[in-house]
């Protein structure tokens, strides 16, 4: 029995009234439509104890609700971002890695192109100056490979380390997002809790009430 | 569609939606229409409780359309990933330029490795870029080799005994002239040689070529031509026996088991070159020995370098499927994440679901536990009156 017989207007403390507006359109348009007070309100000050309880535990409830709901929101709006931020470090890795195998190959292959170059510079049959000419070509061409092949690698490497650092970060992202996932669960938990808490003090109330009736009813055959 | 978004969403939705009964928009009430006096308790009361249904219901059709559009929309995105990592693992497979080469070219490419024939080796890439090779089995490939290898009439016969196999000419021929089986004997592939068992030695067989290709490009400005031409063949043998070993290729010509034989001879005939090759080197005239030195010298450089070139295409090609397998991954991941996070929303909409549901019928107990002590009340005091 949850129904306070005013002297004009019945107040109707329902769980409706304290539920969350976090999941169903159309309580949402109901908390947004109403523009008469909570029913705990009227309640706390009647000057009824167990009323004050019962209308105390419900906003203490609702408040607890509220906080918690806003904590969910929170954290899928934090899991979200690092969900958003992982897929960018992941793109960031794969374009490094893709420059760095592209720089190494294409080091690996000039500097396998400059160093045939150097080796088809074979005529010994020449004059001492064209030997001593081929001789020359085919020690640019090896240090030229090498110097290919040193060069590509060591930017290669930069692409490397930078591709390692967005992995690095993308694990950082997926520890987030494991954080967030739980603090997610957790308030969506505590969301069960905090109705729970309201369910009781309306429970608490609708037995007070009708204990308080009967009360009432049998002072009045008494009378 | 995020959970914010929904949030944020959410007090729009009902309003906008004229399938919900009871809840006409967001500013106007959501008492009933009044068909019935409020001043009555008990009047007001049922009232109430024909709202709270009507409200119920209006909540239970919004919160199941929403259920619908996230499932909806999970199951597209489950499906968009499925897409994603297959498209993964295509590219992840492709590898780079030697597999490439390897899975575009087949038993006509083999024999044309195996025989240093370019011609027969870009037929084959020809063909397999054009799908004809999958109509061709193993007979065709070697009738298309000789014919390539003999030229002039050879290409008309050749090509005139591929079309007569394939078009059933002889079928029908042998048919006519009553001789039962010879056709169908014509038209079977004896060789047993397919493109699949020939491709896991396609890759030795590219990288010994290769290499012969860059002695060879080397070897054509040699003043002794002797030692290289004889390592040259070397390592060419020495590729055939691979490949025979590794694909078998041979036991459908040469009977079963006798691929083994094929490679035992070819390596040893490998090992011979290799080492008239040395031979040839060390038992060059002295004069030449300074030559002999340069010639070692320059046949490792240039096979350095032809490897070099062959592995940085290979890499660069590698590298480049590699970042497509790892874009259709992160979209898969993107999919995965917008399924949960839809799915998320469908968890919720259904706890909300669940609690309205005792929120209802917590609030029709209170409201008939009201009535109940109102009526109890009146009759008290009618008795009192009476």
């Amino acid at each position: 029995m949850t129904t306070i017989q005013g002297p004009t207007t019945p107040v109707t403390l329902t769980a409706t009234a304290f539920s969350s507006s976090d999941s169903s359109p159309a309580r949402g348009a109901l908390e947004q439509a109403s523009l008469l007070q909570p029913p705990e309100n009227q309640l706390l000050f009647t000057g009824d104890l167990s009323e004050m309880i019962a209308a105390l535990g419900v906003m203490a409830g609702k408040a607890e609700k509220k906080a918690i709901h806003a904590d969910r929101l929170t954290a899928a709006k934090t899991q979200e971002a690092a969900e958003a931020s992982k897929l960018s470090h992941m793109k960031d890795a794969a374009e490094a890695r893709l420059q760095a195998g592209v720089w190494s190959g294409a080091g690996q292959a000039a500097a396998g192109v400059v160093e045939g170059v150097g080796a088809g510079c074979t005529n010994t049959s020449g004059s001492e100056i064209a030997k001593a000419q081929n001789q020359r070509v085919q020690g640019f061409s090896s240090l030229g490979a090498d110097g290919l092949k040193g060069g590509t690698t060591i930017v290669s490497a930069f692409d490397k380390h930078d591709g390692d650092m967005a992995d690095i970060g993308a694990a950082a992202d997926d520890m987030k997002i494991t954080q967030a996932k739980r603090a997610y669960d957790e308030a969506t938990d505590g969301c069960k809790e905090a109705y729970k808490v309201v369910t009781d003090a309306i429970v608490f109330y609708r037995e007070y009430s009708s204990t308080k009736a009967q009360t009432e009813q049998a002072a009045i055959h008494k009378a | 569609m995020s959970v914010s978004s929904v949030q944020v969403r959410t007090p729009q939705l009902t309003p906008a939606n004229p399938a919900a009964p009871g809840v006409s928009g967001a500013g106007s009430s959501l008492l009933p229409e009044s068909s019935g006096s409020l001043d009555g308790g008990d009047d007001a009361m049922s009232m109430l409780a024909l709202t709270m249904s009507k409200l119920s219901n209006s909540e239970a059709n919004a919160s199941e359309k929403d259920v619908k559009l996230h499932l909806d929309k999970a199951k597209l995105k489950h499906k968009e990933r499925e897409e994603e990592i297959s498209k993964a693992s295509d590219d992840a497979k492709k590898g780079g330029f030697m597999d490439d080469l390897t899975n575009n070219s087949g038993v006509l490419g083999a024999v044309g490795l195996i025989t240093f024939c370019p011609e027969l080796v870009a037929a084959d890439l020809i063909l397999h870029a054009s799908g004809i090779s999958d109509k061709l089995d193993g007979e065709d490939n070697l009738v298309i080799a000789a014919a390539m290898t003999g030229g002039g009439a050879a290409l008309v016969a050749g090509g005139g005994a591929i079309a007569a196999r394939k078009s059933g000419v002889v079928d029908g021929a042998a048919d006519t002239m009553g001789l039962d089986g010879v056709g169908d004997f014509i038209r079977e592939d004896h060789t047993g040689l397919t493109d699949e068992k020939v491709r896991p030695a396609m890759q030795y067989l590219w990288a010994a070529d290769l290499a012969v290709v860059s002695l060879a490009v080397t070897g054509a400005t040699f003043g002794s031509g002797a030692p290289l031409t004889l390592a040259i063949i070397a390592v060419a043998l020495s590729g055939a026996a691979m490949a025979v070993q590794k694909t078998k290729c041979m036991d459908g010509v040469t009977g079963e088991g006798s691929s083994e034989y094929w490679a035992i001879g070819l390596q040893a005939g490998s090992l011979a070159f290799s080492l008239g090759s040395a031979g040839a080197g060390i038992l060059a005239p002295a004069t030449s020995v300074a030559a002999g030195t340069t010639t070692a010298k320059t046949v490792a450089t240039s096979l350095e370098a032809g490897t070099d070139v062959a592995k940085g295409s290979d890499q660069i090609q590698r590298s480049v499927n590699q970042h497509d397998a790892d874009l259709h991954t992160i979209s898969a991941k993107k999919a995965e994440m917008e399924a949960a996070r839809h799915q998320r929303i469908v968890d919720m909409v259904i706890d909300g679901i669940k609690e309205s549901k005792k929120s209802n019928e917590a609030a029709m107990q209170s409201l008939q536990g009201a009535i109940e002590t109102k009526d109890q009340t009146a009759m008290t005091v009618g008795a009192m009156r009476g």
